[in-house]
């Protein structure tokens, strides 16, 4: 308990003025992990939140222009890309380890809260095929939206395929959407992942729902790869 | 738990205050534990343990409030036991023994008869066999002065001993657990022996923790501008020792890092001891051995760690301690210190600025509650006078210590080096306090303004940490805010005060008016020492601490009744320190009296049957009529109405002034009656009773006066009519406290 849980070192964290009589939350992390997140600071992009300028980036542009046009309202992310945060989801997600994802769970439910409280906005997580679910033991896109304090329902099923994080962005644009619908879709519904790296994954699972019915489809993501 | 200690011993501490101060601490701090369990800031375990360390302590502190044991008092009375802290100073001897119960202790004092005198065996540890008188030690008698038995209470000691003649006392014996406390004793003597006076006393009181050989100018001086951490050995002391002793013994290469810490270990478990065993010593003593234990056994806590434990420790060992004021100043001092890691960012300088800035607002209500004022220059002062002593002062006295042992001769020369510096610096300071000494009265500072001036602070400092300049401008200036309302609340409270000062044989009365609109004393007594010399002690001891007390540092006038020293002794001082305007007498007061008096006072004569109009306050003047040519028939005669009711206040007049005021007055009155003359049988004939007819009677007198004051038939003739005495005797001071239509008498004693 007095160690950290990522890199195993001794915890340190110092009371200080601010910390004396309202310390700060327990966290699993040394203060040394836990600062190395790379918070997203900028609004960037107003659509998907790159971090290239305040206007809608290129890669939005060129959505917009395809037949994903209009399918995503837009996308909030908690933290950028670094070899931290790389290695860190890679000990999370492929190699089993659950809790390293909880550290999330405070600022991921006010990223949310911050962005989707306005409306009865269902979560959506993107689910694993059956096959990766078994190989993995758990969805971390469902942990995240356990997070998130919304109503969770999983709607989306998925086929399986090759992993997207294997495929070129070309590829990933002309693919064939993997995903089929389970239920009734939600009218207003925030699909949940770990990361948004080109908007592929999260504009097929958007184009089912859109075209069963849902009014308004966002996304909400740990990571703007 | 690492990084959370700090939350435990505020529990502990929590749990001691509940009991002194109200049970809502307990209830708010269940809540905050309560609070941080449920937001996840604190683990389970330690919400348990936190619990159990504050109900520990609470507990403690009620088991700590058992009532001293009933001894025998004003008969003599043969006491076995072992001594423990033995000081001693030029003219006495004092050390404590244990009541035969062993629950508390007995303070024993012997007055030598020159510096030489010794009592035979009298040695640390040793077993002696006592004879005398126990006596209670004096508590406080006046508001703001200083409670002696309160003082010996926290330290667990409820009686008293003088020891007449050495034949009293034999001793024999030692134990092994004192060794320290003799290799003291013979540091002590070396230093006396080998080194001239100054330096040795400073060597003593630095080295040693013996502050007692001290110049009294000096120490006062260093109270004066908040210096006398510097006197004591503190954290300062600790921290420097060991990095000196840590340095030659590696660098040199005498010993290995690891023999090194155990040498430093085995060294600061014995140095308290040695400086005395004052908490501060301790508390840093035992800070650097927690630090070195958990670095030798890899346990990683942080230095707020450290401090909270040895806080617990500490507490655990005697939870008196916390009423100890160097207990509190060592401890606020260093967690400021030590939380501020992140307000320090610049350079050397800005951090001893810092530093200065932080250790000033932390310590100010403690400050305050001890002295009621602030010099507000303070801080500069110990801009320069920390380093001076941290690297040059100190360590001087170190190497003459060391030098002490080893080369005497060079001791001896070095001390005089030391001396040289030291005598300048004190001089220096000396300088400044003539020209730069504004001392700003507060008052007693309420405990729901100290409460909320940490709360401000904590704040302050927060948003100063975090980078939010502006919140913290306004939380600074809040912080300076609750001082200022303190030093201006009377100025805003409609009830005044009447108080008749408990000073010994004496007068002394405190007039203050409403809304601060004046502040006057009727009479300011001095007091004699042994050999009948005037003493400053009434002023001292007294005046000043009361009047500091209600924060008031000018005294618009006083009235001197008559030119005698149980009367006026004190009025000089007040001249110098209260900004006094005038010092109203009678026509035919002696002048001569007034000669040391600061000459910015007027002295102002004043005829009977004149009506004084002051701001808010009428007295009319009855007497002196005529020339008596001697000072008590002399004695002013004031008439006046305070709190709706009429009062007479006599001086020393006797009988033969009151028949005569009741001729030219014959159908005076007065509710309430200051007895002429301390209640001499000179004065107060009944035939001036049944005329005045008085409720209430003030008696200024001291306790087991020479003159037997009051006289017995005064106190029968007011039992007769049955007036309401109140006497300094047995009251303490008294305190009237009154609105513009009534008032309350209340007495300071029980």
């Amino acid at each position: 308990m007095n160690n950290c849980m990522y890199c195993g070192e001794p915890k340190s964290a110092r009371p200080m003025w601010s910390t004396l009589f309202w310390p700060e939350r327990l966290t699993s992390l040394c203060e040394s992990c836990a600062s190395s997140f790379p918070l997203l600071t900028n609004q960037g992009c107003p659509s998907c939140m790159k971090q290239a300028g305040s206007d809608i980036c290129s890669d939005c542009l060129q959505w917009e222009t395809s037949d994903y046009q209009a399918v995503l309202d837009k996308n909030v992310s908690l933290y950028s890309y670094n070899y931290f945060i790389r290695d860190y989801v890679a000990q999370w997600k492929y190699r089993g380890d659950y809790a390293l994802g909880k550290v999330f769970e405070q600022a991921f439910r006010q990223l949310f809260q911050r962005h989707f409280s306005n409306q009865q906005y269902f979560a959506v997580p993107i689910p694993l095929s059956d096959e990766r679910m078994q190989e993995r033991g758990f969805n971390q896109a469902a942990e995240l939206a356990d997070f998130t304090g919304a109503t969770q329902i999983e709607v989306l099923g998925r086929k399986h395929g090759e992993k997207q994080s294997k495929r070129s962005k070309r590829h990933r644009m002309r693919a064939d959407n993997p995903f089929y619908l389970l239920g009734e879709s939600p009218r207003y519904t925030v699909l949940i992942d770990d990361i948004y790296t080109t908007g592929a994954t999260l504009r097929h699972a958007a184009q089912v729902l859109k075209e069963n019915g849902a009014q308004k489809i966002a996304a909400c993501t740990l990571i703007r790869g | 738990m690492t990084g959370r200690w700090h939350i435990v011993a505020l529990a502990a501490l929590g749990g001691l205050l509940a009991h002194t101060l109200h049970a809502a601490v307990l209830a708010a701090l269940l809540t905050w534990l309560a609070l941080l369990l449920l937001t996840k800031r604190i683990p389970f375990v330690l919400f348990i343990f936190s619990m159990l360390v504050c109900l520990l302590f609470f507990f403690i502190s009620t088991l700590n409030q058992n009532s001293p044991p009933v001894l025998p008092l004003d008969e003599p009375l043969q006491l076995t036991s072992t001594i423990s802290h033995l000081s001693e100073t030029d003219d006495h001897l004092s050390f404590r023994v244990q009541t035969p119960t062993h629950s508390s202790f007995i303070l024993v004092t012997y007055f030598k008869q020159d510096a030489l005198d010794h009592l035979p065996g009298l040695a640390p540890g040793a077993t002696c066999v006592l004879q005398g008188t126990l006596s209670e030690p004096e508590p406080a008698t006046n508001p703001g002065e200083f409670d002696y038995k309160q003082y010996l209470q926290k330290k667990k000691i409820y009686y008293e001993l003088e020891v007449k003649k050495v034949q009293d006392v034999s001793c024999k014996g030692t134990s092994f657990f004192t060794f320290p406390l003799k290799i003291r004793s013979a540091f002590l003597e070396k230093t006396d022996n080998i080194l001239d006076g100054h330096t040795a006393a400073w060597v003593q009181a630095m080295i040693a923790g013996e502050d007692s050989n001290l110049d009294e100018q000096t120490v006062q001086l260093f109270n004066r501008w908040s210096l006398s951490h510097i006197l004591a050995i503190s954290g300062m002391h600790i921290a420097l020792f060991s990095a000196i002793l840590y340095f030659l013994l590696t660098k040199l290469q005498l010993l290995t890092r690891e023999k090194t810490y155990a040498f430093l270990f085995g060294f600061l478990a014995i140095y308290p001891i040695f400086a005395g065993g004052e908490p501060s010593v301790w508390r840093s003593a035992l800070m650097v051995m927690l630090i070195m234990l958990f670095k030798v056994l890899g346990i990683k806590l942080s230095i707020i760690d450290s401090i909270s434990i040895v806080f617990l420790l500490l507490l655990i060992f005697d939870p008196n301690y916390l009423f100890h004021v160097g207990f509190q100043f060592s401890f606020l001092v260093s967690l400021a210190l030590l939380l501020s890691a992140r307000i320090y960012t610049g350079s050397f300088a800005s951090a001893l600025l810092e530093t200065s800035l932080l250790s000033q607002l932390v310590i100010l209500p403690l400050q305050v509650s001890q002295f009621f004022f602030l010099n507000p220059l303070s801080g500069l002062m110990n801009l320069f006078a920390i380093p001076f002593y941290t690297f040059l002062g100190i360590p001087l006295l170190l190497l003459i210590s060391v030098l002490l042992f080893l080369f005497p001769a060079a001791a001896n020369k070095l001390g005089y080096v030391f001396k040289l510096l030291n005598e300048a610096v004190i001089q220096l300071f000396h300088l400044v306090d003539d020209v730069a000494f504004f001392p700003w009265v507060t008052g007693k500072l309420p405990i729901g303004l100290s409460v909320l001036y940490f709360a401000a602070l904590v704040l302050f400092c927060s948003a100063w940490e975090t980078g939010k300049r502006k919140k913290a401008v306004h939380f600074g200036a809040v912080l300076t805010v609750i001082p200022l309302a303190a030093a201006l609340w009377p100025y805003a409270d409609n009830t005044g005060r009447v108080t008749m000062l408990d000073i010994g044989q004496g007068d002394a009365f405190v007039v203050e008016l409403p809304y601060r609109r004046g502040v006057y004393l009727i009479d300011a007594a001095g007091s004699v020492g042994m050999d009948f010399q005037p003493t400053d002690k009434a002023f001292e001891q007294v005046i000043k601490p009361y009047l500091y007390q209600r924060g008031i540092s000018k005294v618009d006038g006083i009235f001197a009744s008559h030119a005698d020293h149980d009367h006026i002794g004190s009025i000089g001082k007040l001249t110098e320190e209260f900004h006094v305007d005038w010092v109203r007498t009678s026509l035919y007061f002696d002048k001569q009296q007034a000669q040391q008096w600061n000459p910015d006072t007027k002295l102002i004569s004043w005829k009977a049957g004149e009506l004084l109009q002051l701001p808010g306050w009428e007295i009319q003047l009855l007497g002196p009529v005529t020339d008596k040519s001697e000072p008590n028939k002399n004695s002013l005669v004031m008439y006046t109405m305070l709190g709706g009711k009429s009062w007479l206040f006599m001086g020393d007049a006797g009988k033969e002034e009151e028949m005569e005021i009741l001729k030219r007055y014959p159908s005076l009155r007065a509710d309430i009656l200051k007895i002429g003359h301390h209640g001499s049988n000179t004065s107060t004939d009944p035939a001036w009773l049944r005329q005045l007819n008085p409720r209430e009677a003030l008696i200024s007198a001291g306790r087991k006066n020479k003159y037997g004051h009051p006289a017995p038939e005064v106190v029968e003739a007011l039992d007769n009519k049955n007036i309401r005495i109140w006497r300094t005797d047995t009251d303490g001071a008294v305190v009237y406290s009154f609105s513009s239509k009534t008032g309350t008498f209340s007495p300071y004693l029980p």
